[in-house]
């Protein structure tokens, strides 16, 4: 009874049934019909009536359908079945009794070959063990009759019959393991701009690699201390992004208890969570800024004298006259350089509230990369602007710091030259700030994931790179001529076999 | 009286022969790729278009030998494909090379154009081999032509050298997408020879060719290109999947009827068993390497993407491919199918394969999208 239930479970016929089934549902989940959407998502795109039907169908998320979901485990049940149902008797026809002796049945039957020489026996044998050898054999059994008949029999392959049983032992390790994965695991991202901290992802929709609404609190936190991305160093593809990274803290219960650097196709793993770089963007501010401080008056004095020399350039009335003026408006380029340099240089950092100049206390208020569209900011094009408060002479107020020249002056003309603050300050360098992005995952059963596919891959190998053979020969004296006999057994290849066979012995006999 | 020999390695292949022809093998590939890359003239894309070139050389000899039986031709032909494989040796050295000189070296397997000249490298080193092997010449006549048309119609993708994304930069490049392509190459015979399989068995059968095979054949010729040209450029969206899905349905129906309208071909062929079991063999090499080849791909996500595993356009694809050819080996091994059946189920079985290369590269959305160039 249990015997006969086996049996219908694990008929081929069904189980290849599964397998075209198996495929064909596939196909749906893997065209165009976006997986895991929202309903909203396709009502808009194909109306209520085809959303509908695919919400009911289960089309926007096939893989975790329950109909998907059974095939598998239908699957499951028929690969144990059939092994359970089809591998004894394997077994046996592999390691079970063979009669070594070529019988009758074999020696009548067409495909053996047959035959005559005149060569003595010694000789024939000499040459059969040859050819056995070439044919890919390693080792043959020999009988000898009394009457002189000489019996060979040789084997080989026969642990290609067990590729069965470890393809399907491995197929059952590995649908536990997706099993597993499938019920507890956890996908999800999480934004974290440099500097900053989280302890939570934003699930991704069953089906989908967006994040939904689902909040998943992690047992750790996550806090990036920097951000950086690696350029090709290539002079024609100069900007092209290698690989961007960053130095994450794992840290629980208020102690770090993992450091390291992800990159991409370089997670980190933590207490079975994966951790893996997967995005980056511009949070719109600056990391960090290189600011020059200059004296206002003095800036003045040498943009008025250059207007001056330009305005005489213009009006230059012969060659000579205006290359003497060009001289001096290099000279003067040359003086606005060294003026800047001599500059003081403060540092602004983001984790920094205040910048210390002179004694004065600047505190940040507010600071952008682009004024004037941060969105322009993803496509790397900066407008830099920081704004601090400044106490002068017991009075405060608000100090714009930009990048421009133009920009920075009039900021300055409008809003600090009226509290007599002596300087002027610009930003010349300065870092973009970045937000990380980070997929963190947990997958129990991927241990699983990787043994059992390794076993169906090695079980896959045995079944097909090896090949059960056996050749049987007998070899007769009826006095004039010496009869051979070949017969042979290919479990698969047996045309190529056969070929090989018959091309083989040609140079024999 | 029994007694058991052990036998030992008496005589064996002249490997001093074997070694000298790879040696100017080597040697000859070398110094073109020597020469190519020292010249700064001569680049990779010349040397594919002249592979491409050879190849087709090669095809209509191959079609020429397959008609009028001339063994010398057929050598020559034979001689002509390895030539065009060398050239395309070289041209994928020289592809690496030049992008080492770029300063972001890179394998020349890593985008749609690398990939069309990749494959049929691949695809006709396997050939040779079962040429070889089975010393038999028909299935270059129907292969050959199939790889010059990828390696020329390659040049209509964009054959820049550009760097690398940063997720495709890792080691599991080499090893998985060496193995997905083992797999296609092997997928391919196995096709090609199930095809000649059902046409080789109508012409046993004798069946009669009506009309009606012939105008099947004509429209759904006709039908295949209109469909396929409409899912080829079509916008992607439901309309185009529908498409694609007549589309398929009347390239299936279109070999249905070739099998009829070819059968004359049939004559030509080698005996059903022999092509049934070239069909069998293709796949029992390619099937446990496209299971390496998922396994290894799926090893890269768990360390790109954040999972080994992602119902990723591709992924699936492959999947669905590995379940068809998984059906096949178990209607062929134990199912006592008849040879038609497993022949149908290999041809459905490259016809998803198709989808799974090209479909997805360049239709469907998804994490495998880099492939589209």
């Amino acid at each position: 009874m249990l015997k006969k239930i086996v049996s219908i479970l694990g008929n081929v016929k069904l189980g290849v049934g599964y397998l075209i089934a198996l495929a064909l549902l596939s196909v749906l989940g893997s065209t165009y019909i976006k997986q895991g959407e929202t309903y909203v998502t396709y009502y808009k795109e194909y109306g209520e009536f085809f959303a509908k039907i695919i919400w009911m169908t289960y089309l926007n998320n096939v893989f975790h359908a329950w109909y998907y979901q059974l095939l598998i485990v239908l699957v499951a049940v028929a690969v144990i079945a059939a092994t359970i149902d089809r591998f004894p008797s394997i077994y046996k026809t592999a390691y079970g009794k063979v009669e070594k002796k070529m019988t009758e049945g074999l020696q009548k039957k067409p495909s053996t070959i047959k035959i005559s020489t005149k060569e003595d026996i010694k000789t024939v044998f000499d040459k059969m063990v040859s050819f056995l050898q070439d044919i890919g054999f390693k080792k043959a059994e020999v009988i000898k009759e009394n009457s002189g008949e000489v019996y060979i029999y040789a084997e080989k392959g026969r642990e290609s019959r067990l590729g069965m049983l470890v393809t399907h032992i491995g197929i059952v390790v590995f649908l536990v393991g997706a099993f597993i994965g499938s019920v507890l695991g956890v996908r999800g991202q999480i934004e974290i701009p440099e500097s900053e901290k989280a302890d939570y992802i934003r699930k991704y929709r069953e089906g989908s690699l967006v994040p939904g609404d689902e909040i998943y609190k992690l047992p750790f936190e996550i806090y990036v201390k920097r951000f950086w991305l690696d350029f090709y160093d290539s002079k024609e593809f100069a900007g092209a992004v290698k690989s961007y990274n960053s130095d994450i803290d794992i840290i629980e219960n208020g102690k770090v208890v993992k450091n390291g650097i992800v990159k991409v196709n370089e997670p980190i793993d933590y207490n079975g969570y994966r951790i893996f770089q997967t995005s980056y963007g511009k949070t719109g501010e600056m990391k960090e800024a290189d600011i020059v401080v200059v004296e206002y008056k003095k800036l003045i004095d040498i943009i008025e004298k250059s207007q001056l020399l330009n305005n005489q350039l213009a009006q230059a009335k012969d060659d000579q006259n205006s290359a003497q003026i060009e001289k001096q408006l290099r000279d003067l380029q040359r003086q606005t350089v060294e003026f800047f340099n001599n500059g003081k240089k403060i540092k602004y950092r983001f984790n920094e509230k205040s910048i210390f100049f002179d004694g004065n206390q600047l505190t940040v208020i507010n600071q952008t990369l682009n004024y004037k569209n941060p969105a322009l900011v993803q496509q790397d094009v900066y407008d830099p602007l920081l704004i601090v408060k400044v106490s002068y002479n017991g009075k405060e107020f608000n100090m714009p710091i930009a990048a421009d020249p133009n920009v920075g002056i009039a900021a300055y003309e409008r809003f600090v030259k009226p509290y007599n603050f002596p300087y002027i300050m610009f930003i010349e360098k300065f870092e973009p700030r970045y937000f990380t992005g980070l997929q963190v995952s947990y997958f129990p059963g991927t241990t699983l994931i990787w043994i059992g596919t390794v076993i169906v891959v090695l079980g896959t190998m045995l079944a097909f790179y090896t090949v059960h053979r056996r050749v049987w020969i007998k070899i007769s004296d009826n006095g004039q001529n010496r009869e051979v006999y070949i017969a042979s057994y290919s479990q698969k290849f047996k045309e190529s076999f056969e070929e090989k066979i018959r091309e083989t012995i040609k140079s024999y006999l | 009286m029994e007694e058991i020999i052990v036998l030992k390695n008496k005589h064996r292949n002249n490997y001093l022969e074997a070694f000298i022809v790879s040696l100017l093998i080597v040697g000859l590939v070398s110094g073109l790729t020597a020469l190519s890359i020292l010249s700064g003239k001569i680049s990779n894309v010349l040397i594919f278009q002249i592979a491409g070139f050879i190849y087709g050389i090669s095809a209509l000899l191959y079609i020429f030998q397959f008609f009028f039986k001339n063994e010398k031709v057929g050598k020559i032909a034979t001689l002509t494909a390895f030539l065009g494989w060398l050239t395309s040796t070289v041209g994928l050295f020289v592809r690496g090379i030049e992008s080492y000189n770029l300063g972001i070296f890179h394998p020349p397997w890593t985008n749609l154009y690398e990939s069309l000249m990749f494959f049929p490298w691949l695809a006709v080193g396997l050939y040779l081999y079962i040429e070889k092997e089975y010393k038999t010449r028909f299935i270059g006549a129907f292969f050959l032509p199939i790889v010059a048309f990828l390696v020329i119609w390659g040049h209509k993708f964009n054959t820049d050298i550009n760097p690398l994304v940063p997720a495709l930069r890792s080691y599991w490049l080499y090893l998985h997408v060496i193995a997905s392509f083992i797999g296609y190459a092997g997928f391919t015979v196995a096709f090609g020879s199930s095809f000649a399989y059902l046409i080789k068995e109508n012409f046993k059968e004798d069946v009669k060719v009506t009309p009606l095979h012939i105008g099947g054949f004509i429209l759904s010729g006709i039908m295949s290109l209109v469909f396929g040209y409409l899912t080829l450029h079509g916008a992607k969206d439901i309309k185009t999947l529908i498409f694609g899905i007549i589309f398929v349905v009347v390239l299936i129906s279109f070999l249905y009827f070739a099998t009829f309208v070819l059968k004359p071909i049939g004559k030509a062929l080698p005996t059903e068993n022999i092509l049934s079991e070239i069909a069998f063999k293709a796949v029992a090499i390619s099937f446990p390497i496209w299971t390496a080849s998922i396994m290894l791909g799926g090893a890269w996500a768990n360390e790109a993407w954040g999972s080994y595993w992602s119902w990723d356009p591709k992924e699936t694809w492959a999947l669905i491919v590995w379940l068809f050819f998984a059906a096949y080996i178990h209607g062929k091994t134990i199912g006592k199918w008849k040879g038609k059946t497993s022949a149908w189920i290999a041809v459905a079985g490259f016809i998803m394969l198709l989808i799974c290369y090209f479909g997805v590269n360049l239709y469907f959305p998804g994490l495998h999208s880099y492939a589209t160039e």
